[in-house]
C-alpha cells in the first residue's frame, strides 16, 4: 500500500478519503480461508474467469457482428479470416463457452463432494444451478449466431422441442423464432438474448450467487488443516491419476494432444506444487488463494489457446504464394493466421434449400440429442422434457435431503446423483459419437453402420462445402472478401463448381453423358448406370459423352471415331460419320496400293489430325493468348485438300499472310455452313449460342432442344416466336443464371456468377 | 517474517502473471479493435462517367456524372456500384483536356454533395451550410469552406470522344489544401 509520502501514495490517500476503496478492497480480498488455500477451490474463480473472459472477446465481436440473414455470416466470416486476430478473439469465445459448461460440471460435482450443497447454503445451490441455465441457454443462442448451416439446422431441433411443450409450446416458438421459419428476426432475437438479456442476468445471479457464498464462507472439509502435509502422498497420486484419467479421455476422444496434456498438466502441476505447500490453519483469500486462483485461470487460459491453435476447427483460405520480397511478416502471420485454419469453425452459410443435413449440436448436448432417439412416438415428450426437466428438478431437490440427521444421507445422496448425471450425460455423448462413427468403436458402443458411412458422406460433403465457402468468399489479399450483397448463401448457390454438376445433371444429363475424368477429381461422372441406396438408376443417353468437351484430346477422338457412342454415336449428325468412312475407305484403298508407302500416307494423315485437333482446341481462347505458329499451321492443315478438306462445311478462323503486305499475317473469318462454325469453338460465347440456338450450329440433324430463360407471363410469346423461327427445334425452359453455371463448370471457369449481373463475376 | 517474505512474493507473482496474461490477450484485443485501419480507400485509376456525353455539353452548363466501381463494404463486394459524383462542365469548344472542368460534388467542408444552383450561371451550393461556389470551384463570399471545390484529374476516351474518364479520388475535409484520403 502506498502511505509513504510519494505524489502516489498522497494521491491513493486522497482518493481513499473520499471512496474509501481500501476498505471495500480489504473487505473482498481478506476472506477468511480456514485451514488454508487450497488447490480444490479455486474452480468458481476459474468459471467467473472464463465469463469475464466471454464478455470482454464477446463485446470484440460485437464490434464487428451483424445479426442478419444475409449479413450474419459474412461478418463473422470477416472477423474469422480477414480481421487481425479475429479469428483469436472468435475462437476464444467459441471455446470458452465449451469451457464454462465444462467448468459447470467440475465445479458441481466439486460443490457435492465437499456437501457445500446442504444447509446452510440451500440457496447457493439454487443460485448456481439458475446460473447453469443462463450459461446453458448462452451456448444455445450464442450456437445459432453465426448463421452457418449447422447453427441453422441444429438449433431448430431446439425450438422445435420448445414448440412440443403441450398449450403454449407452439406459441413461444412462433415468438422465439419471430414468425414461422428462421429469418432476420430469428437471428434479432436470438442476438439480444446473447448480448443484452441473459448476460446481465448471468451478471446479476453471479453477484448473488458470492453475497451468499460470502456470508456462509467456504466449506472446509472435515480434516480442514495439514492438506499437503498428513495426505501429502495421497493428494499428489489422486493429482496424477485425476491427470492422466483426462488425458486418457481427451485423447480416446479426439482432443489434440496439446489441449489434453495441457489439461493433464494443470493436475501434474496442482500434484508437484503440494511438496512446497506448509501447513496452516488459517490464511486470507489474498494473496495465497488469489494466486492459486490466477495460476488456475492462466491454465484454463492456456488450454482454451491450445483450443483455438490445435483445435483444427477452421478452414485454410489456398492463396497463391505471395511475390518475393512481399511476404507477410511475423505480425502479419499471426494477426491473419484464421486464413490458416487456426481459430473456431464456421460451416457453410445457412441455406432453407438444403436437403438432409445431418444436424448436430455443439459436442455438450449431444448427450440432450442422443436421449430423443431413445424414444418412439408419443414417447417422445418423455425424452424431450420430462427427462430433462425431471434430473433438474432432482438437482434442485437435493439439499432438501440434508437437514438435521440426514445430513450424511444427504452428503451422499448429492454425490450419487450428481456423479450419475455426469456419467449418463457422459456415456449418452459417446453413444452419439460412436453411432456416427463410420468405423465401430469399442465395447460395442456403436458405429461402423451402413447408415454411419452414408452419414459420413453427408459431413464429408458438408465440409467440403464449408471449405468451398470460405475459398469464394475470400480474396488473395487479406482483408477483402468478396461476397454478394445478397447474402453468402448466394456464394455457393452460384458456383459453378458446386452447383454445375447438379444443373448439368438436371438440365442436360438427360441426353449428355459425362464420364469420370482426371481433370475433375471431384466429380465422380454422370454415367449409364448408377448405384444409389434406393438401387440401380439406368439410364439411356442420346448425345455426346461432354466430359472434357474442347480438349484437345476430346477433338482427336471424335476425329477418330465420330460414330462411337461417346461422340456422335448416338445422334443423327451424320457429317462427320460419313467424312470417317471416306476417310477409312480411302486408307483401305492406299494400303492394297502398296503397303509401304500406305502406311506412310496414313501416318502422315494421322498427324495431320493430330495438329487439327491441337488447332481446334485453342480456338476456345480470346486470339491474343493463342499460339500464332500453330494458328498458321492449323489453317493450313484445315484447308489442306487431302483429305476430308475441313473448310467445305466449317468456318473457322483462319491465320494467313495478308496478300498485300509480306510477312503480316491477319485473320479471316472463312469456310462452309453445312457443320458447325469452329469460331471461338469450345468457348463460354460458343457453348452459349450451342444452348441457346443448337440450330444455328448444327441446322438440319441436330435434335437439341432449345435452352432459353423463358419464365413468367411472357414466357408462351417468346415461345411461339422461337418456333417460328426454329419450327423443329423445341424449346425448354433454363435461367440464364443456371445456363452460366453449366457453361463455366463445363469450361472450368470456377468464378461465382455474381450479384444478380447474369454474366458477371467477382474479379479473380 | 517468512510468512511476509512468502505474502510478498506472492503478490509479486499475482501481479506478475496478471500482467502478462493482460499482455497476451491485450495485443490481439487492440489490433483487433483498430483493424479498420486496414482498410483502402478505392479508386486512383481512370474510370469512366456514365451519364454524360462529352459532345453534347454545352458552355459553362454543368452536368452531373456517375462514377461507378467496385466497392468493398467490410465483407461485401458490390462489383460495380456508384462510388461518387461529378460536376462536369465545358469552358471551351473542342474535346481537349483545357475544354471541361471536373469537380467531385463532395463539399470540400464537411463533405455533403453540392447543388447546382437553379440559375446555373450563379455557381454552386452547399445545403448543409450553405457554403457556396463559383463555377469555377472557387468560394463566394461569407463560406465555412477551407477551399474551394476540389477539381479531379481527367482525361478524354481515345476510343470515344463522347466517353469522359476520370481519375476519382476523395480528399480529406476542412483543411485549406486539398490531400487525398486514403
Amino acid at each position: 500500500m502506498h502511505k509513504g509520502p510519494t505524489v502516489f501514495g498522497k494521491f491513493f490517500d486522497w482518493v481513499d478519503h473520499r471512496t474509501g476503496y481500501r476498505s471495500f478492497k480489504d473487505a473482498v480480498l481478506l476472506e477468511h480461508i480456514s485451514g488454508g488455500a487450497r488447490w480444490r477451490y479455486v474452480w468458481g474463480s476459474c468459471l467467473a474467469f472464463v465469463f469475464i473472459l466471454q464478455v470482454i472477446t464477446g463485446i470484440m465481436l460485437m464490434w464487428s457482428y451483424s445479426p442478419g440473414d444475409s449479413t450474419a455470416w459474412g461478418s463473422v466470416y470477416f472477423i474469422q479470416y480477414e480481421m487481425d486476430f479475429g479469428w483469436l478473439i472468435r475462437g476464444l469465445h467459441h471455446f470458452g463457452s465449451q469451457t464454462m459448461v465444462v467448468l459447470l460440471g467440475v465445479h458441481m460435482l466439486q460443490v457435492v463432494i465437499a456437501g457445500a450443497h446442504l444447509a446452510p447454503r440451500e440457496f447457493n445451490w439454487w443460485l448456481g444451478l439458475l446460473l447453469m441455465g443462463v450459461v446453458l441457454g448462452l451456448s444455445l443462442t450464442g450456437y445459432l449466431l453465426p448463421w452457418d448451416q449447422k447453427g441453422y439446422f441444429a438449433t431448430q431441433v431446439a425450438t422445435n422441442i420448445l414448440g412440443s411443450i403441450p398449450g403454449i409450446g407452439a406459441f413461444l416458438q412462433k415468438i422465439l423464432v419471430g414468425g414461422p421459419t428462421y429469418g432476420n428476426h430469428t437471428l434479432t432475437h436470438f442476438y439480444t438474448l446473447h448480448v443484452g438479456i441473459l448476460p446481465p442476468l448471468l451478471v446479476l445471479l453471479l453477484v448473488l450467487h458470492l453475497v451468499v457464498f460470502r456470508r456462509h464462507g467456504i466449506t472446509t472439509p472435515p480434516v480442514s488443516h495439514g492438506e499437503g502435509v498428513l495426505n501429502r502422498p495421497v493428494a499428489v497420486v489422486r493429482d496424477f491419476v485425476i491427470g492422466g484419467l483426462i488425458v486418457g479421455v481427451c485423447l480416446f476422444v479426439g482432443v489434440h494432444i496439446v489441449t489434453a496434456l495441457t489439461m493433464g498438466g494443470m493436475f501434474w502441476f496442482f500434484g508437484v506444487s503440494r511438496f512446497f505447500i506448509q501447513k496452516r490453519d488459517v490464511e486470507y483469500f489474498w494473496p495465497g488463494q488469489a494466486f492459486r486462483d490466477l495460476v488456475a485461470c492462466l491454465f484454463i487460459f492456456a488450454i482454451m489457446l491450445t483450443l483455438v491453435i490445435w483445435g483444427g476447427h477452421g478452414n485454410k483460405i489456398e492463396t497463391p504464394p505471395a511475390a518475393e520480397g512481399q511476404e507477410p511478416g511475423l505480425y502479419e502471420r499471426m494477426a491473419q493466421a484464421g486464413r490458416d485454419g487456426l481459430g473456431a469453425n464456421l460451416d457453410a452459410p445457412a441455406d432453407p434449400e438444403t436437403q438432409g443435413y445431418p444436424a448436430r449440436p455443439e459436442w455438450y448436448f449431444l448427450f440432450l440429442f442422443q436421449l430423443l432417439k431413445y424414444f418412439e412416438g408419443p414417447d417422445f415428450l418423455i425424452g424431450a422434457l420430462v427427462i430433462p426437466n425431471g434430473a433438474m428438478l432432482l438437482l434442485f431437490l437435493l439439499p432438501l435431503f440434508g437437514y438435521g440427521s440426514m445430513r450424511k444421507f444427504g452428503h451422499f445422496l448429492g454425490i450419487v446423483v450428481v456423479v450419475s448425471l455426469l456419467l449418463s450425460a457422459g456415456m449418452l455423448t459417446l453413444l452419439a459419437l460412436a453411432e456416427d462413427s463410420p468405423t465401430p468403436y469399442p465395447l460395442n458402443l456403436g458405429g461402423g453402420t451402413k447408415d454411419a458411412r452414408e452419414r459420413k458422406d453427408r459431413f464429408d460433403q458438408a465440409a467440403i462445402e464449408a471449405k468451398r465457402a470460405v475459398q469464394l468468399a475470400a480474396s488473395a489479399k487479406p482483408g477483402e472478401s468478396n461476397i454478394p450483397q445478397e447474402g453468402a448463401r448466394e456464394l455457393l448457390r452460384k458456383d459453378p463448381l458446386t452447383k454445375g454438376p447438379k444443373l448439368f445433371e438436371m438440365h442436360c444429363g438427360v441426353c449428355h453423358k459425362f464420364s469420370p475424368s482426371p481433370n475433375r477429381p471431384d466429380y465422380k461422372g454422370w454415367v449409364e448406370k448408377e448405384v444409389t441406396p434406393t438401387g440401380v438408376i439406368v439410364r439411356v443417353f442420346k448425345a455426346s459423352d461432354l466430359a472434357d468437351y474442347g480438349s484437345e484430346k476430346w477433338i482427336r477422338g471424335l476425329l477418330d471415331a465420330p460414330a462411337d457412342p461417346k461422340n456422335f454415336g448416338l445422334t443423327k449428325l451424320d457429317g462427320m460419320k460419313k467424312w470417317r468412312e471416306k476417310i477409312n475407305e480411302a486408307r483401305a484403298d492406299w494400303l492394297k496400293d502398296n503397303a509401304e508407302e500406305g502406311k506412310r500416307r496414313i501416318a502422315e494423315q494421322e498427324e495431320k489430325f493430330d495438329l487439327i485437333a491441337k488447332w481446334l482446341a485453342q480456338q476456345k481462347l480470346e486470339r491474343k493468348f493463342r499460339d500464332k505458329q500453330l494458328e498458321i499451321e492449323g489453317t493450313k492443315a484445315f484447308e489442306h485438300k487431302g483429305f476430308g478438306y475441313c473448310r467445305s462445311c466449317h468456318t473457322a478462323e483462319l491465320y494467313k499472310e495478308d496478300k498485300k503486305e509480306k510477312g503480316k499475317y491477319v485473320y479471316e473469318e472463312d469456310g462452309g455452313s453445312d457443320g458447325p462454325s469452329f469460331v471461338g469453338y469450345g468457348s463460354q460465347e460458343w457453348i452459349r449460342l450451342m444452348v441457346m440456338s443448337p440450330a444455328l450450329r448444327y441446322e438440319r440433324e441436330n435434335h437439341m432442344p432449345a435452352f432459353r430463360p423463358i419464365d413468367g407471363p411472357g414466357a408462351e410469346a417468346l415461345r411461339q416466336e422461337f418456333q417460328a423461327q426454329f419450327e423443329n427445334t423445341p424449346v425448354m425452359p433454363l435461367s440464364d443464371i443456371d445456363r452460366e453455371l453449366i457453361i463455366r463448370w463445363l469450361t472450368r471457369d470456377y468464378r461465382v456468377v455474381f450479384g444478380g449481373q447474369t454474366i458477371s463475376a467477382a474479379p479473380k | 517474517m517468512a510468512d511476509q517474505e512468502r505474502r510478498t512474493f506472492l503478490k509479486f507473482c499475482v501481479h506478475g502473471l496478471g500482467a502478462v496474461f493482460a499482455a497476451v490477450l491485450g495485443v490481439p484485443v487492440v489490433s483487433y479493435l483498430i483493424d479498420p485501419r486496414r482498410r483502402q480507400t478505392a479508386g486512383g485509376d481512370l474510370r469512366p462517367v456514365s451519364g454524360i456525353r462529352l459532345t453534347e455539353l454545352r458552355m459553362e452548363i454543368p452536368v452531373q456524372g456517375v462514377i461507378r466501381d467496385i466497392r468493398r463494404d467490410a465483407w461485401t463486394l458490390h462489383p460495380n456500384d456508384t462510388v461518387g459524383r461529378v460536376w462536369v462542365m465545358r469552358t471551351r469548344d473542342g474535346n481537349s483536356a483545357e475544354s471541361f472542368r471536373v469537380f467531385t460534388t463532395e463539399c470540400p467542408h464537411l463533405g455533403c454533395s453540392v447543388n447546382l444552383n437553379s440559375d446555373p450561371s450563379t455557381g454552386y451550393t452547399c445545403p448543409c451550410h450553405n457554403g457556396q461556389f463559383q463555377l469555377d470551384g472557387e468560394r463566394i463570399g461569407h463560406n465555412p469552406a477551407l477551399r474551394g471545390m476540389d477539381s479531379l484529374e481527367f482525361e478524354v476516351d481515345p476510343a470515344d470522344p463522347d466517353q469522359l474518364l476520370v481519375r476519382f479520388l476523395k480528399f480529406r475535409q476542412t483543411l485549406a489544401e486539398k490531400v487525398v484520403r486514403t
